[in-house]
This record gives structure tokens, C-alpha cells and sequence, in this order.
């Protein structure tokens, strides 16, 4: 019976792809090219070589944390569209810790760095929490203008006080070697980011599932009069619910910085905090589903290059097929409830 | 143990997938760019020059749209040095590390990282010395008075160098010229460097050298308003923005030399001992035309003196960057 419902719920997303694909396919054939090669390409991009597919984990790990964690804010009725500024937050710090751990044993150093980058994001989304639990500020409002500062601090931050030593281009310097995040498969830059990925994927299920404050997150998520009336604080759980997805989003961003780019850039990410919400939405809002969601999206987006490369198609066009994939699931999804109002049908 | 499965799964898909990977005796040249490539600027210079890679090398070329990341630069690296390109162009400075870090594993790719001061093995930054040019326009405008006007756009090395190279050669003739200088710390706002160009000229500037991108049609406004001031056009030939008053272009061409760089390559003769820098000596590539349709173009016996001066210049007897 579980069995069924788990692949039930598989059904919709599988779909949801498969429609994005064909829709896709289409596209790429309109435009004058070829989808069989495209695809073959994409799919030489992915899975060709041992470096592509450790690439693909790569880019997925980003995607899974903020994934994940956006999966819980989501539960817990808390629209942060906030990810990308809390990467930023955490990528800050990440880069102003990482460039003072010079002859600091890596043992220590790593972990003082995943865990001040995680605060960092915690507390990007933490205020946009507080200003939403004290003052009834929109979080939607509050989390998108708060991108904007983070990303401008950033900018501040890499064309001043953290620019590099010699002076010529807006980068930090690079951070010491005994930052690095260790690698987990020779000759690919894999590195145990996507452990840790994982790893919090599973804690966040197991704490919004199984937890007696992920049930208080999702009663306050599914009503919160009735949540209050329940005896639940709701205001200190949309502060922890947002928070913790902004924590996910600055550990995301502190393995993206030590462990790939070693250096503060102004463009850090480029859009994974938004991409995140796609990746929890395919994923029903499941921590544990957004592995594979993020995982696939990683994949569209290594595998783009090679598509361009090889068949000539601009890479662009698999944020077309991401875009297609959400709006497929959206209305896979709109399609169920309806058909639930309406059993008669 | 867990990187084992990893290894033997990805190597069977390997063997399936990637069977066919013949490597032909096609010269193959490769370009990212961050965002558009076909768009006008500074891609376009990138693009333009992989398109003549193309058709005059009869080379194999594709290019990459990268989004503004710098973490994935280096797969992209990797990719085309996977499947055999000679050359990989990365336009700008952002892709210096990733091409360094990929560099490594594919040594019999070269890597040409445009604006970039860089060379180690097959990395290769490649930049135009703007000293030189602007410090012939130094030349030229100290020659005609006493004051002149530089309008730069953001204040990056390149701009800044220009300012110096352009301020050495006023000196170069005569010690006591004044150079009035603005940032406007814009590509695009033409009012700004309009108002500069105006107060420039009030203060008594004869000359005036905008080097800010598009908003250097402002500045040519100011020029054409006030007869009698002569102006240089930078980064493209701006003659027709002020027919009568503009002395002449700085026109580079970034591109050709690119297609020097990669016909090098494919001819086997590549052999850098530093960073490229395109001078005056690369005439093909690094070009100040003079505009004779000009009220007072400039004169036989002052292009005789400025040809000395530049062969002076490329034979490094003059320093464009110390006064």
C-alpha cells in the first residue's frame, strides 16, 4: 500500500519530464536542429565520461542543499524566494573566514567554515522570519529585496575590502590551500560536498516527517489559526522553518566556494537560490525527493556544454526545458487536486 | 569503496555511449564567453575572431554560452580539450583560473585567456597595450596646445593605462601640458560625459579623448558644438560622429589578432616566452588611422615624427608608462 502511494507519487513528476523533453524536442527541431543529436549529446555530457558524471554531481550539490531546505520552508508555509541572497550571505562569509585560515589545520578550518557560512545564511533568512513573524512583513517581498542586498555586498566586497592583492579584477584572493575541501574521486574536481548534501537532505526529511517540530512546521504550514488554536507558536516556527532553509543555502554556498571556485566572485551563483525552488517543487516539497531533483537538474545543466559543443544547440535552451519541466508539474498538480474536488468526474 | 561503484558504473555507460570519438586531423578552435557571443561589445570581438578562425584557418569551431558562474568555466575547459580542440579561447579575465586548473590535465591545448595577465605552459593571457596608441595621441594633441581633456568611462586598468600612456606622450613633447581627466563611471551615460567634454573644453582643453565606450558619442556632441576643438575617436572609428574635427581613431582589432594567435597554433609556430601583448608592432592588429577628410588633419611632417616615435615606442627606446 505505502509501496503504491510512494510510486504513485513518482507518477506525476516522471510525467511532468517526459512532457518537458517532448516539448523540448520540439523546440530544438523548430529552431532547425536536430533533438535526436541534441539529446545524445546532453545525454555524452552526463553520463560520457566518469568527469562528466562527477561534474553532474557537482552542480548538483548546490541544488540539492537549497532544495532541501527550501522543501521545509515551503511545508512550513514560508515563501522564501530568499535562497539566492542567503547563498550569498554564506558564500560572504565563507570567503572572509576562509582567506584568515592560512596554516590552520584543515580539521578545523573546513568545519569553522561550513558551520559560520550556515549561520551566515541563517541569519539572511532569519530576518526576513523575524520581520514576517513580528510585523506581518510578506516574506516574498522581504526574502527578493534581500537577494538584491546580499548580491550588491558581494559586489562591494570583491571591488573592495576583499579584492585581491593585486589590485586588477573584482575577485578575492585564493583561498589557502588548507581550505579545500577534500576530493573524493581522482582527476575530478567531486568533492564531499555531495555527502554532505545528502546527508542534510535526509536530516531535513527526517526533522520535517518524523519530528515532533517538523509536525508543529507542517500544522503551521497547513493552517496556522488552526496551528495557534492548537497551541503551536507559530511565529517562532516560520523563524526556524526560514532560517533553516537559509542555513542549507549558506552551507551550499561556503562547498561551492572552498570546495569548486576558491575565490569570492560577484557572480557566485548563477541562480541556484531560484533554481532551488524549482528543484523542491518537482520534488513535491519532499527534502528526500529534491536529491533526485537536484541531481537532475545538475545533469540538464553539465550536460548543456556539450550539447552546444557538439550539436551546436545554445546551451540556454535547457533553462527552456527546466522552465517546461515546472510549469508541466504545476499543472500535473493542479489537474490531481482537481480531479480530487471532483471524484464523480 | 563507495567511488569504486561509482568508477565501474560511469565506465560501462563510458564504453556505450562514447564509442565513436575518432580524432580527425581537423584544426578545432573553441570559445566561451559569459553570456551572449553574437551580442555587440565585447563578446562580439571574441566571436568575430572565432569566425574568421573558422573560415581562414579552415578550422572546426564551436562556441559555449556560459552563464556569469565561474565554477562551471572549468568543465567547459575540459570538455574541448577532451575532444581534441587545438586552441580554446576564454573571453576574459574570470576564466583564468578554470583554464589554469585544466590546463594541467590537457597540455596539448592552448588556453588564451583574454585581458588576463597570465602565462604558465598552455595558458596564455592575451591583451593589447593601450599604453602605446594613446601615448601617439599624447603626441598629436601636445603638439596643438597646451591642455587636453581625457573621458573615461569606468576605471579599470585598461582605461587607467590608456589615461597614462595618453598623459606620458603630452609630456613626452611637452613637460608642462595639462591633461584634465574625468571618470564618468559609465559605458553608457552620454550626458555625463557630454558635461565633461563641455567644462573640459571652458577650461581651455583643445583636445579631447573620450575612451568610454558608447558614451563617447556625448563627448562628440560637446566637440561639434565648439569649432575649432579636435577630438579622438577610441575603440571604433567614430569619424562621421564629427567629420571636420575628429584627427583620427584608435581601431583596434583584437580579432585579427586572435586569428594571428591560432593560425600560430595550427602552423605549429606558437612559441610565447610571455603573456601576449598586442603593440604597435602588430600593425594588423593594434591600428591608429588618421582621418584626412579633418579641418587640420594632421600634418606629413607630424605623422614623419610620430612613425619615429613609434618605432621607437616598439623598440621599447621609449617607456609609454613612466612620464
Amino acid at each position: 500500500m505505502r509501496y503504491a502511494e510512494t510510486i504513485k507519487s513518482l507518477g506525476a513528476p516522471v510525467l511532468a519530464i517526459a512532457i518537458a523533453l517532448a516539448f523540448g524536442a520540439l523546440l530544438i527541431e523548430v529552431a532547425g536542429f536536430s533533438s535526436v543529436e541534441a539529446y545524445s549529446e546532453m545525454w555524452t555530457g552526463i553520463f560520457g565520461s566518469m568527469r562528466n558524471f562527477s561534474e553532474v554531481l557537482l552542480k548538483a550539490t548546490p541544488l540539492i542543499l537549497i532544495g532541501a531546505g527550501l522543501a521545509i520552508s515551503f511545508r512550513s508555509g514560508v515563501w522564501n524566494i530568499g535562497a539566492e541572497g542567503q547563498f550569498y550571505a554564506g558564500g560572504m562569509v565563507a570567503a572572509v573566514v576562509a582567506l584568515q585560515m592560512e596554516g590552520v589545520n584543515a580539521w578545523i578550518s573546513i568545519p569553522v567554515i561550513l558551520i559560520a557560512a550556515s549561520l551566515a545564511g541563517a541569519f539572511w533568512g532569519g530576518i526576513a522570519g523575524f520581520l514576517r513573524a513580528r510585523y506581518g512583513a510578506s516574506e516574498i517581498v522581504t526574502t527578493i529585496m534581500l537577494n538584491y542586498v546580499a548580491i550588491i555586498l558581494t559586489s562591494y566586497l570583491v571591488t573592495g575590502p576583499l579584492m585581491e592583492a593585486q589590485g586588477l579584477f573584482p575577485q578575492s584572493d585564493r583561498f589557502p590551500q588548507e581550505t579545500q575541501l577534500p576530493r573524493i574521486l581522482s582527476g575530478t574536481r567531486l568533492n564531499i560536498g555531495i555527502y554532505i548534501a545528502i546527508i542534510a537532505a535526509i536530516v531535513s526529511w527526517y526533522i520535517i516527517s518524523q519530528s515532533r517540530r517538523g509536525f508543529s512546521m507542517r500544522a503551521v504550514g497547513a493552517s496556522p489559526d488552526a496551528a495557534r488554536y492548537a497551541g503551536i507558536n507559530v511565529n517562532k516556527n516560520i523563524i526556524y522553518s526560514i532560517s533553516y532553509s537559509g542555513a542549507l543555502a549558506g552551507l551550499a554556498a561556503s562547498i561551492e566556494l572552498i570546495g569548486v571556485t576558491k575565490r569570492l566572485f560577484q557572480t557566485i551563483s548563477p541562480g541556484y537560490g531560484f533554481e532551488g525552488i524549482a528543484v523542491a517543487l518537482l520534488a513535491n516539497n519532499n527534502p528526500l525527493g529534491a536529491i533526485f531533483s537536484g541531481a537532475l537538474f545538475g545533469a540538464l545543466r553539465s550536460g548543456a556544454e556539450i550539447m552546444q559543443i557538439g550539436a551546436g544547440v545554445p546551451s540556454v535552451l535547457i533553462f527552456i526545458i527546466q522552465g517546461l519541466v515546472i510549469i508541466s508539474v504545476i499543472t500535473l498538480g493542479t489537474i490531481r487536486a482537481y480531479r480530487k474536488l471532483r471524484p464523480e468526474d | 569503496m563507495r567511488s569504486r561503484i561509482l568508477q565501474v558504473t560511469c565506465g560501462c555507460v563510458l564504453a556505450l555511449t562514447c564509442a565513436a570519438s575518432a580524432f580527425a586531423d581537423t584544426f578545432k578552435a573553441g570559445l566561451l564567453t559569459e553570456g551572449s557571443a553574437t551580442e555587440s561589445g565585447w563578446n562580439k570581438i571574441a566571436y568575430s575572431a572565432l569566425q574568421r578562425i573558422g573560415e581562414e584557418l579552415d578550422a572546426e569551431i564551436s562556441n559555449v554560452e556560459m552563464e556569469a558562474n565561474p565554477a562551471s568555466f572549468r568543465k567547459a575547459f575540459e570538455d574541448y580539450a577532451a575532444l581534441g580542440y587545438d586552441v580554446v579561447i576564454g573571453h576574459g579575465f574570470q576564466f583564468k583560473d578554470a583554464a589554469l586548473e585544466a590546463a594541467a590535465e590537457f597540455p596539448d591545448t592552448v588556453f588564451l585567456i583574454t585581458s588576463s595577465d597570465v602565462f604558465e605552459g598552455n595558458v596564455v593571457g592575451v591583451n593589447l597595450n593601450t599604453f602605446q596608441p594613446f601615448f601617439l595621441m599624447g603626441v598629436i594633441a601636445a603638439s596643438r596646445g597646451d591642455k587636453a581633456g581625457y573621458i573615461g568611462g569606468v576605471e579599470i586598468p585598461p582605461i587607467t593605462n590608456a589615461l597614462t600612456g595618453f598623459r606620458n606622450g603630452t609630456k613626452y613633447v611637452n613637460p608642462d601640458f595639462k591633461v584634465l581627466e574625468v571618470m564618468t563611471g559609465s559605458w553608457n551615460d552620454l550626458a555625463a560625459a557630454k558635461e565633461a567634454a563641455l567644462s573640459m573644453i571652458s577650461n581651455g582643453a583643445d583636445t579631447i579623448v573620450p575612451n568610454a565606450n558608447i558614451s563617447a558619442l556625448g563627448a562628440f556632441q560637446a566637440v561639434t558644438e565648439h569649432p575649432g576643438i579636435v577630438a579622438f575617436g577610441t575603440f571604433g572609428d567614430y569619424t562621421d560622429k564629427a567629420p571636420q574635427q575628429i584627427l583620427g581613431n584608435y581601431t583596434p582589432d583584437l580579432s585579427q589578432g586572435f586569428l594571428n594567435i591560432a593560425r600560430e597554433i595550427k602552423e605549429g609556430r606558437f612559441a610565447p616566452d610571455a603573456n601576449i601583448l598586442f603593440g604597435l608592432e602588430h600593425e594588423d592588429v593594434v591600428i591608429l588611422q588618421f582621418n584626412d577628410g579633418a579641418e587640420e588633419p594632421v600634418s606629413e611632417e607630424m605623422r614623419a615624427e610620430l612613425a619615429k616615435i613609434k618605432a621607437k615606442l616598439i623598440s621599447g627606446e621609449i617607456d609609454p608608462t613612466v612620464p
